[in-house]
């Protein structure tokens, strides 16, 4: 019976492999991309029938009857057992963050084979495995945080490892998310008149649900939902007016400067007026596109234009310096793996467990759904002309500032291209220019434009489908942005009030308004930036983002590891530790390259010193003179806080090498923290 | 001849009644089919409710009564859930 069982799992194997095949070594003409879809489906059953089940009954021995710390601590407000599809959903609604739709269309410029490849087998074997296991441990010490575990499974140092990374990552995720909305608002008054109104909506929504109907959110999300739709459409008349054009057109400074203010005032506002109703209809938003995306994929099944190959898997791409290995793995996080998932799954999800063995289906198969994101949001890249996909995305200073320069440059590449056919997809877009759009938000806009539209025959409803997707991604980029900037502000809080104790105190008005401050200073200073980069902020941030990133899942995979030796579960680590030594491997490299390459696209040092070269030979500019020399500046900053990451990783590392040692020769004991045991009377 | 008459009278009217009953058949299942979607959407509607939150205040309420505590108010369990929810890593990248 057994046997027969895992036959029926055959043909979904073979179908997987045939469409693995597919996309893998077919050249010369364009793949469907069903065979994607399909290849990634087939795997990821199989790694949840089998991986994941492996891992919950061999690895974690899962045990329904030990009550969770939902059931032992239920209080109604923190701990509280809740239906698994509910937790899903939390969960999933939680993780699912621009990160799998961004970093997948940036990786595009490797073809679709690389990332693709990545985000399945990398989601399955890393991603997947670190969600479900750093669940596991925080269920087992009643919702204890990554840095928690961190400090009482590893050391003090490793605590505080993390809770510097954790710091470093937030301001260097919202200034590369930040600087995704700007590269896709710059010069768009359809896009920033729709943005902009969501401020006006998301504060009427927020007294909405605190006075008129208390709680309502659903409700309330809807209607949002409705008046967000209404300025979609309401754009294109702001737009082609004369008159109010003019009002919603800015360029990327400005946006900047926009951008942190309004960072600034979400965190200092009640959370109930801006962020939270802002997080609302963003989450309904958010999902709903999603799933619209995946149907449209399905009922359109495009066929992919971009190779599953490029020539720029020798480290020339145009949007980010650097080989296949290690930027591929870099550029694309969480559609793979992310560290910062371990703080969610070591944060609200584990006080809503009802059973252990529903943590298979949070964390395994939530992260899995967040990696079948990411394969759509490649499939939205490759649906697009190789010409016009790097014609968006490629900075102007690499294919030249004028669209003649940009298109000869990229038909030299290869990839034929028209100022022509741009200037056509701009108009049916309803964008004034669609060259140097870099970020993948404006991308990956036109994709789902592309694939909207052939799926409902709306053909000519292209701009609306174009805008919806631009105030998808930008609605809940600003909600990480907003609530990052918040969760910086009382991380910076609880820090700063070790040394002078009213900055401890989160309701305390001047604590909270000069700490929001530094933290959007500090974000600020890498948005600007990114914005003023002649090579494409995309090109230094990103690769900072992703590098950072890894490096906290680096630290849970540690204390995952750790937390497996302890329970004597030594022969069973690699399945954090495999996972662990690529992402070393892949952190280390890239920080190296980054800081140290010669070649001045992709090292920071390199950059810096030709531009110093430049200057001291005078062929420079006088009006540019300062703005290079905070150029250079800012190149020997970014190339300090990489070193930073990767030190930390080290430091991560040694202390945690330290520890398996000591276990193995049997010098420390392992003592294991795991909450108390009690019989669990909850059914499932 | 009247026998035939009543013959065809009869296949008449079985004919008749057979339309009738496909008719009705048909009705019946479209009628089941929009009744299956509206639970779907039901359904969907109360698990929107549960994944906001909606329900979290009943929850807490049947909670507190049942410890012998007083719970406090839907507005104050509102802002204090807000709180709870933005004062940690809630999102990511």
């Amino acid at each position: 019976m057994k046997l027969g069982k895992n036959l029926l799992w055959l043909p979904i194997a073979i179908l997987g492999a045939v469409a693995l095949g597919i996309i893998a070594f077919v050249r010369g003409e364009p793949v469907n991309a069903v065979w994607l879809v399909t290849a990634a489906a087939c795997l990821y059953a199989i790694g949840y029938r089998f991986y994941s089940r492996f891992i919950a009954l061999r690895v974690l021995q899962l045990d329904d009857r030990r009550a969770t710390p939902a059931e032992r601590l239920d209080d109604g407000r923190d701990f509280v057992p809740t239906n698994k599809w509910v937790v899903f959903g939390h969960h999933f609604a939680a993780i699912a963050g621009p990160g799998p739709l961004v970093g997948p269309i940036l990786a595009a410029q490797f073809g679709y084979l690389p990332g693709t490849l990545w985000i399945v087998i990398g989601g399955l074997l890393g991603g997947c495995v670190q969600d479900f296991v750093t669940l596991f441990c925080s269920i087992r010490r009643d919702g204890k945080s990554l840095g928690q575990m961190a400090k009482e499974e590893i050391s003090q140092v490793g605590g505080w490892t993390a809770l510097f990374a954790v710091l470093f990552i937030m301001v260097i995720l919202i200034a590369v998310v930040a600087l995704v909305i700007v590269n896709a608002l710059k010069a768009s008054p359809w896009g920033f008149f729709t943005i902009a109104m969501t401020i006006p909506i998301a504060l009427f929504l927020g007294i909405y649900l605190r006075r008129l109907r208390p709680g309502r959110v659903r409700e309330a999300s809807v209607l949002g939902f409705l008046m967000v739709l209404a300025t979609v459409i309401g754009g294109r008349y702001v737009a082609e007016s004369a008159v109010f054009a003019h009002y919603f057109t800015y360029g990327g400074v400005a946006l900047a400067w926009m951008i942190i203010v309004y960072g600034f005032a979400a965190s200092v506002l009640p959370v109930w007026l801006l962020l939270a109703p802002r997080d609302y209809l963003s989450t309904f938003v958010k999902l709903g596109t999603i799933l619209l995306l995946a149907l449209g994929i399905l009922l359109a099944h495009p066929p992919m234009l971009l190779p599953a190959l490029t020539r720029f898997t020798d480290g020339s791409g145009p949007i980010f310096a650097g080989k296949v290995f290690p930027f591929c793995f870099i550029t694309i996080a969480c559609g793979a793996i992310s560290g910062f998932h371990s703080l969610i799954a070591s944060g609200t999800t584990p006080k809503l467990i009802r059973k252990e063995t529903q943590a298979r289906l949070i964390g395994y198969g939530s992260m899995m759904m967040e990696s079948f994101v990411g394969v759509m949001a490649m499939v939205a890249a490759t649906v697009l002309q190789p010409g016009v996909y790097f014609a968006i995305n490629s900075p102007a200073g690499v294919v030249g500032a004028t669209a003649e320069k940009a298109v000869s440059t990229i038909s030299g590449w290869g990839f034929p291209v028209t100022a022509a056919a741009m200037s056509a997809l701009a108009s049916r877009v309803g964008e004034i220019t669609l060259f140097n759009r870099t970020g993948g938000a404006p991308s990956l806009a036109v994709g789902m434009a592309h694939i909207f539209g052939s799926t409902l025959g709306m053909r000519g409803l292209e701009a609306i489908w174009y805008h919806f997707a631009i105030m998808f991604e930008a609605l809940f980029i600003l909600t990480v942005l907003d609530a990052g900037t918040r969760v910086g502000r009382f991380m910076l809080q609880d820090l700063l009030g070790h040394f002078w104790k009213p900055l401890g105190r989160t309701s305390w008005y001047p604590g909270a308004v000069a700490t929001s401050a530094v933290i959007c200073a500090a974000w600020g200073y890498f948005l600007l930036q990114g914005v003023v980069d002649p090579l494409g902020g995309i090109n230094s941030l990103w690769p900072l983002f992703g590098i950072s990133n890894q490096l906290l899942a680096t630290i849970a995979l540690c204390v995952s590891a750790t937390i497996l030796i302890k329970m004597g579960k030594t022969r069973y680590a690699w399945i954090a530790v495999v996972p662990l030594g690529w992402l070393v491997a892949v952190t280390m490299t890239a920080s190296f390259q980054k800081i140290w390459s010669p070649d001045p696209r992709l090292g920071f040092l390199a950059q810096a010193s030709g531009l110093s070269a430049k200057l001291a030979a005078g062929a420079i500019p006088a009006a540019k003179v300062v703005e290079t020399q905070r150029l250079i500046f800012n190149l020997h900053l970014d190339a300090a806080v990489t070193a930073v990451f990767a030190v930390l990783v080290l430091v991560i590392l040694v202390e945690s090498g330290r520890n398996w040692w000591r276990y193995a020769l049997g010098g420390k004991t392992a003592v294991l923290r795991e909450a108390p045991v009690a019989l669990s009377r909850l059914t499932a | 001849m009247a026998d035939f008459k009543w013959q065809t009278a009869n296949e008449n009217a079985r004919q008749h009644n057979s339309g009738f009953s496909v008719d009705l058949s048909f009705a019946i299942c479209h009628l089941k089919s929009v009744s299956r979607f509206l639970s779907s959407l039901n359904f969907f509607w109360d698990y929107l409710r549960e994944v906001s939150g909606e329900n979290d205040y009943a929850r807490y309420q049947t909670t507190a009564l049942a410890r012998g505590t007083s719970p406090m108010s839907a507005e104050d369990f509102y802002l204090w859930r807000l709180r709870q929810k933005y004062s940690q890593i809630n999102r990511c990248c």
